[in-house]
C-alpha cells in the first residue's frame, strides 16, 4: 500500500479515540445533570411530606416550581397537593402496591411512570412521617429529568472532531509529498538496478532514511559491478584450469546433461561423439558414471564411485559434485594407479605375514611415538592388540626404549614392561631408525624378544638351589650333593658336626670316616650306583668327632634333566644307631614277653592245679571253708560242710551273703558283729568267736568262727578267708563240765562247811568248853578256811590252776583284811606273774596260812609293829623263789619240837609244790624267814 | 548289836545250818528257822518280819531267789551264803553281802551286825 493509505489510516486511527473521549464526556455531564435534577425532585418530595399536616399540604405556587405534588394514602388514594395527575398516580400506585411493595417503603425512591400528559414522569415518594402507608409524591416530566445528550454530543462530535480530521489531513499531505517523492526515486533506481542497469541514486531528498536507503543502493550498485569483474576473471581462469588439468571435467546441468566439458573429457569420448547437451550417463553408460550421477542427482551432495568401464577397457574413478546449478563431474583413468595399489597391498600383505610369523616382536614407530605398525608376536608380548596409528602407552614407552626412539639412533637394552592383563614381562628390545622415506617422517623400527622365560628359568633355579641348602641345612640327617662323576661339591654341616672332618669330598660313602670294616662295601655301592644311575642304598659306621662309631643307614638319588641326564647325585645318611638298638631291645622284648608268655601259662596251669587241690581239701573238711571280697560283702566260695552244719544250700548263701549273720542267735549277734568288726573303720584284722546260729530247721548251734585277711602281693586286703566248725558237741560237754566243776564245788564246799561245822559240834556236844578246845577248834577253823579259800580260786579257775599273786592275797586275807585305812602287817611285795598248778595253789595256801598263823603266834606280828615282808622273783629254768621276812618283831628261836605247821611247810610243802622244791626256814636274829623254792607252771592259754 | 535281834536263817545242809546257828545264838542273835526249803523260808516270813536273814542261795537243788526276792520286797536285809561265790548271785541281788562257804564265824557276825546297823 502506499504512503498516502498508510496517512489516511493513522488519520482515522486517531481520531476514533478523541471521539470517543468526547462521547464520554458528554454523557458524563449529562449524567451529572441528571442526577441534580432527580436530587431536586427527592428533595421536593421530602418537603412536601414535611409540611403535610392533617391532611393538608401548603405548596408554593406551581409557576415556582418544575414539579408537581401530591399526597397519597395506603390504597393509592389521593389526599392534598395538585390536582391532574392524581389518576394516573393511583394507577401507578396501585400497580406498586401489587407488584413492588418494597419500593413503596423503600424511602427516597424514584420511579418512572406514566405522567398526565400521557408521557413518562419521574416519581419520588417520600412516607409521611407518622407512617400508616402515606406518602408524599413530587413528579417531574422525564424530559425535564433528563438532559438532552444528542445536542451535546453531536455538537461535540462536530467540533471535536472537525478539527482533528483537519489537523491529521494537513500532516498527511505535507508527509505525502515530503516522502512520498523520495521514496518513488529510490524505486526507480533499484528497479534499474535489478534489471542491471546502472542505477541512479536520486539526489538527497532530506530524509535520512530515504538517503540511507539511496545510498545503499548505490553502493550495492558498484559492488556488482565488481564482482561481474570478477566472476569473468574467474570464468576464465577457470576455463585455463579446466583446459590443463589432467582429470576429464564436466559440468552437467540439473538433469545430468553435458553443459561444459573440457578437453580431457572429450578425449575420453569416442571421436565425433557429440556430447553437448547429452546425459553423461549416455556418454559413458559402461562404468561408474551413470550410477554415481543418479545417485548425487538424487541425494545431493558429492560422491565418488570408482568402476571399471568396460566400453574403455579402463579404470575410471568419477567424482560428482551436486550443487544449485547443476553437477560438476571430474572422471580419472585409475587404470595404472590401482594396478600399483594392487602390487603393493600384495606386497604388504606378504611382508604382514613374515612379520606376523617371526617369534620376534616387531614394533614400527613414528617419530611422534605413534605406533605406524606391530606384527602378532608384538601384540602378544605386550598383551593388547595394536592398532596402527595409536600411540604406544606410556607405560610401553619406558625410558630406554624411548631414548632409542628419540635419539634416532639404534638402541638395545632389557626392560619391564607391564602388559595389559597386569603381569610384568621382561623384554630385549633392539632399535634401529629407518631410513627416511621421501617426504615422510622418520620411524624406528623395534624388534622386541620376551626375556621373561629365560629370567624366570633362571630365578627358579636359583630358587630351587636356594631351597636345597636351606632344606640340607635343617634336617638332622648328613645331605650331600655330587656332581654326576661321585665328586663330592656341597655336604650340609651335620656331617663336620659329626665327624669333625670339615672336607666334603670326605662324606663320600666309603671315605676316611668310614669303619674300615664297611668301607670296601660302601665304595663299591657308590661306584655301582653312579655308574647304572640307579639309586644308592647302603649302611655303614662314621667315626665321630669323640671317637665313638655309630651306625648311619645311607641313600642317594640322581637328579635327571629332562633329557634322562643325570646332572647331580643328592644323598643322605641318618643315624640309625638308636634304631637299631631299639630294634635289638625290641627282640628282646618279644623273646622277653613269649618266656612270660609260657611262665603265665605254666602259672596258669599250676594255679589250675592248685584250685583243684584246694577244692578237693574244701570239700573234705568238715569245717567250713569260706573266702570273702576284700571288703566282706560278698562270698566268693564256701565249702560244702556249710550245707551240712548249716542246714541252708550255698547257692542260698553265695546269692545272699546276708543268710550267715541272720542265722546267728539275737542275743549273740551285737557281740559277733563286734568281733568281726562290722561297723568299724579300722581294717580288717580277723577275728575268732564263738556264737550260737538258729538253722532253719529251728536247731541251735555253737559254731565257732575264725576270720583272717588275705593280702595280695602290695599287701592290700585282696580277700578275707576262714573257718567255722560246729562246735556244739564241744560246747555242750563244756557246759556239762561247767556245771559240773560247779556243782562239785559246790558240793566239796558244802562238805568243807560240814567238816567245819562237825568239827564245832563235836566240840561242843564235849560237856566243858575248855581253852585248848577252843584254840583247837580256832586253828581247824582257820586251816579249814585257808583250804576253802584257795579251793575258790581253782574253782573260779575251773581247777586250771591260779596266779601265785591270787593265792597269796586269799591265803593271807585275814590278816590283810583289817581296819580299813591301816597299813597291812603284811605287806605283799609281789614280784612277776607265775602260774601255779591246783596242787600248788592247795599247798601253798596251806603252807602261808601256817607261815602267817606262826608269825602271829610267834613271830613279829605278836607285837604291833612287827611286819612281814612277802616278796617272789624269777628263777632261771622257770623258777620261782618266795621269800618270806618277818621283821620288827623279837628275834625268833625254833621250836623245841616240830609242830604240825613246820611240818606241813617242810615235809609237805615241797611234796605239793612239785619236783625239784625246796622250802628253807632261817631264824635270824631280825626276824623269822622262809624261802620256798619251786618250779612254776606254764600258764593255760 | 541288836541283841535279841531274830534271824532268819535259809539252809539246806543240816551241818551248815547249825554251824551258822550256833554261831548267831551264841552271838545273842535269836536264829529262826532254819528254813531248808523255800517253802520253810516263806512260812516263816509269812509268820513274823525277821530282823535280818542269812540266805543260802542253792537249797537243795532250787534256788533261793523268790525268798530273796520277798526279804527285799519286805526290806529284810539278808547276807547271801554260797558255795559258788559271787558268780551265783542272782543279777536282782548283786549288791548284798556274800559269804563263801565254809563260813568263818567271825566274818558272819561281823557281817551280821554291820549289816543290822544300817
Amino acid at each position: 500500500m502506499s504512503i498516502r493509505v498508510h496517512l489516511v489510516l493513522f488519520v482515522m486511527l486517531a481520531v476514533v479515540p478523541a471521539f470517543a473521549l468526547a462521547w464520554l464526556a458528554a454523557l458524563e455531564g449529562a449524567a451529572a445533570v441528571t442526577s441534580e435534577r432527580l436530587r431536586g425532585l427527592r428533595e421536593a418530595s421530602a418537603l412536601v411530606a414535611a409540611q403535610t399536616r392533617d391532611g393538608e399540604v401548603a405548596l408554593p405556587p406551581p409557576a415556582s416550581r418544575a414539579w408537581l405534588a401530591t399526597v397519597i394514602g395506603p390504597e393509592g388514594q389521593v389526599l392534598a397537593g395538585d390536582a391532574g395527575f392524581a389518576e394516573s398516580l393511583s394507577a401507578l400506585f396501585a400497580d406498586l402496591a401489587a407488584n413492588r411493595p418494597d419500593l413503596l417503603r423503600a424511602e427516597g425512591a424514584t420511579l418512572t411512570g406514566g405522567g398526565p400528559d400521557g408521557r413518562s414522569w419521574r416519581f419520588a415518594l417520600t412516607p409521611l412521617p407518622g407512617g400508616g402507608g402515606f406518602f408524599a409524591v413530587a413528579a417531574m416530566p422525564e424530559a425535564a429529568v433528563a438532559a438532552p445528550l444528542e445536542a451535546n454530543v453531536v455538537t461535540l462530535l462536530l467540533s471535536g472532531g472537525g478539527v482533528l480530521f483537519g489537523t491529521s489531513l494537513l500532516i498527511a499531505l505535507h508527509a505525502a509529498r515530503r516522502l512520498g517523492g523520495p521514496i518513488a526515486e529510490v524505486e526507480r533506481a533499484a528497479r534499474a538496478f535489478a534489471r542491471g542497469d546502472q542505477a541512479v541514486p536520486p539526489a538527497g531528498s532530506g530524509v535520512g532514511e530515504v538517503d540511507a536507503l539511496a545510498e545503499t543502493l548505490a553502493r550495492a550498485a558498484g559492488e556488482r559491478l565488481a564482482r561481474e569483474a570478477e566472476r569473468l576473471a574467474l570464468a576464465a581462469r577457470l576455463e585455463m584450469v579446466l583446459a590443463t588439468t589432467g582429470d576429464a571435467v564436466l559440468a552437467l546441468d540439473g538433469g545430468g546433461k553435458v553443459i561444459y566439458l573440457n578437453r580431457q573429457a572429450a578425449a575420453m569420448l569416442p571421436a565425433g561423439s557429440r556430447p553437448a547437451g547429452r546425459p553423461a550417463a549416455e556418454l559413458w553408460p559402461a562404468g561408474p558414471v551413470p550410477g554415481l550421477v543418479e545417485k548425487v542427482t538424487t541425494a545431493g551432495g558429492r560422491a565418488r564411485a570408482t568402476g571399471f568401464d568396460t566400453d574403455q577397457g579402463r579404470w575410471i574413478e568419477a567424482e560428482a559434485l551436486r550443487d544449485a546449478d547443476g553437477i560438476t563431474l571430474f572422471l580419472r583413468d585409475v587404470t595404472q594407479a590401482r594396478a600399483l595399489e594392487e602390487a603393493l597391498r600384495a606386497g604388504q600383505a606378504r611382508l604382514q605375514a613374515v612379520l606376523d610369523h617371526l617369534p620376534i616382536g616387531v614394533l614400527l614407530v613414528c617419530a611422534d611415538g605413534r605406533l605406524e605398525f606391530a606384527n602378532r608376536h608384538a601384540a602378544e608380548l605386550l598383551g593388547e592388540p595394536l592398532d596402527a596409528g595409536r600411540a604406544l602407552a606410556a607405560d610401553l614407552r619406558t625410558a630406554a626404549l624411548a631414548e632409542a626412539l628419540a635419539a634416532d639412533g639404534s638402541a638395545r637394552g632389557e626392560t619391564w614392561i607391564r602388559r595389559r592383563g597386569g603381569e610384568d614381562v621382561l623384554l630385549r628390545f633392539a632399535a634401529a631408525p629407518l631410513p627416511a622415506s621421501a617426504g615422510g617422517a622418520r620411524a624406528t623400527v623395534v624388534a622386541v624378544t620376551d626375556l621373561s622365560e629365560e629370567r624366570r628359568a633362571a630365578d627358579a633355579l636359583r630358587e630351587s638351589e636356594l631351597r636345597f641348602r636351606t632344606l640340607a641345612e635343617a634336617v638332622p640327617q648328613i645331605v650331600w650333593s655330587a656332581a654326576p662323576e661321585g665328586a663330592i661339591d656341597y655336604v650340609n654341616p651335620r656331617f663336620a658336626e659329626f665327624t669333625g672332618l670339615s672336607v666334603p669330598s670326605e662324606a663320600a660313602p666309603g671315605g676316611a670316616a668310614t669303619h674300615p670294616e664297611d668301607r670296601d662295601q660302601a665304595r663299591a655301592a657308590w661306584t655301582r650306583a653312579l655308574a647304572s644311575g640307579e639309586p644308592f642304598v647302603s649302611e655303614y659306621r662314621l667315626r665321630g668327632a669323640g671317637g665313638e662309631w655309630r651306625w648311619f643307614a645311607a641313600q642317594a638319588l640322581p637328579a635327571r634333566e629332562p633329557g634322562g641326564r643325570i646332572t647331580r647325585w643328592i644323598g643322605a645318611a641318618t643315624d640309625v644307631t638308636d634304631l637299631i638298638a631299639a630294634r635289638f631291645a625290641l627282640e628282646n622284648q618279644v623273646m622277653a614277653e613269649a618266656a612270660a608268655r609260657q611262665a603265665a601259662v605254666a602259672a596258669a596251669e599250676a594255679l589250675a592245679a592248685s584250685e583243684e587241690r584246694f577244692r578237693r581239701f574244701a570239700e573234705a573238711s568238715p569245717d567250713v571253708l569260706w573266702i570273702a571280697d576284700g571288703p566282706g560283702r560278698r562270698y566268693d566260695y564256701v565249702s560244702p560242710a556249710f550245707e551240712r552244719i548249716w542246714g541252708a544250700s550255698r547257692g542260698e548263701l553265695l546269692a545272699n551273703p546276708g543268710l550267715w549273720a541272720a542265722s546267728i542267735h539275737a542275743d549273740d549277734r551285737a557281740r559277733v558283729a563286734e568281733a568281726r568288726g562290722e561297723g568299724s573303720d579300722a581294717p580288717f584284722a580277723g577275728f575268732d568267736c564263738e556264737y550260737r546260729i538258729l538253722r532253719a530247721d529251728g536247731q541251735e548251734r555253737w559254731i565257732r568262727e575264725i576270720g583272717f585277711p588275705v593280702l595280695d602281693a602290695a599287701g592290700r586286703i585282696a580277700r578275707r578267708g576262714g573257718f567255722a566248725r560246729d562246735v556244739t558237741a564241744a560246747k555242750q560237754a563244756e557246759e556239762r563240765q561247767t556245771l559240773l566243776i560247779a556243782e562239785l564245788n559246790h558240793r566239796v564246799k558244802n562238805t568243807l562247811a560240814t567238816v567245819q561245822s562237825l568239827a564245832l559240834q563235836t566240840a561242843r556236844s564235849l560237856a566243858t568248853p575248855s581253852d585248848p578246845l577252843r584254840r583247837f577248834l580256832a586253828e581247824f577253823q582257820a586251816r579249814l578256811l585257808a583250804l576253802s579259800r584257795a579251793h575258790d580260786i581253782l574253782t573260779a579257775r575251773t581247777w586250771s590252776g591260779a596266779m601265785l599273786d591270787e593265792v597269796v592275797a586269799a591265803a593271807l586275807s585275814p590278816w590283810r583284811s583289817a581296819e580299813p585305812g591301816a597299813k597291812p602287817r603284811i605287806e605283799v611285795e609281789g614280784g612277776p606273774p607265775v602260774w601255779l598248778p591246783p596242787k600248788a595253789v592247795l599247798g601253798l595256801s596251806l603252807g602261808l596260812h601256817e607261815l602267817a598263823t606262826n608269825a602271829l603266834k610267834h613271830g613279829s606280828l605278836t607285837v604291833p609293829a612287827g611286819r612281814v615282808l612277802l616278796a617272789w622273783t624269777s628263777e632261771p629254768e622257770q623258777g620261782v623263789r618266795l621269800h618270806w621276812a618277818e621283821r620288827g618283831g623279837p628275834p625268833p628261836k625254833p621250836p623245841e619240837h616240830q609242830g604240825f605247821g613246820t611240818r606241813l611247810l617242810q615235809r609237805g610243802l615241797p611234796g605239793e609244790l612239785g619236783p625239784g622244791s625246796t622250802v628253807a626256814v632261817t631264824y635270824l636274829p631280825e626276824g623269822f624267814e622262809a624261802e620256798i623254792r619251786f618250779r612254776a607252771a606254764a600258764a593255760p592259754p | 548289836m541288836s541283841r535279841g535281834a531274830r534271824i532268819l536263817v535259809v539252809e539246806d545242809e543240816a551241818m551248815v545250818a547249825m554251824l551258822i546257828e550256833d554261831t548267831l545264838n551264841d552271838a545273842g542273835f535269836k536264829v529262826l528257822g532254819p528254813a531248808a526249803t523255800v517253802a520253810e523260808a516263806m512260812a516263816v516270813l509269812d509268820a513274823e518280819r525277821p530282823a535280818g536273814a542269812v540266805l543260802d542261795l542253792n537249797l537243795g537243788g532250787e534256788t533261793s531267789a523268790p525268798v530273796a526276792d520277798r526279804l527285799a520286797a519286805e526290806g529284810v536285809l539278808f547276807l547271801i551264803c554260797s558255795g559258788y561265790g559271787a558268780s551265783g548271785v542272782p543279777p536282782a541281788h548283786v549288791g548284798r553281802p556274800v559269804l563263801p562257804k565254809p563260813y568263818d564265824p567271825g566274818e558272819l557276825l561281823r557281817t551280821m551286825r554291820r549289816l543290822l546297823a544300817r
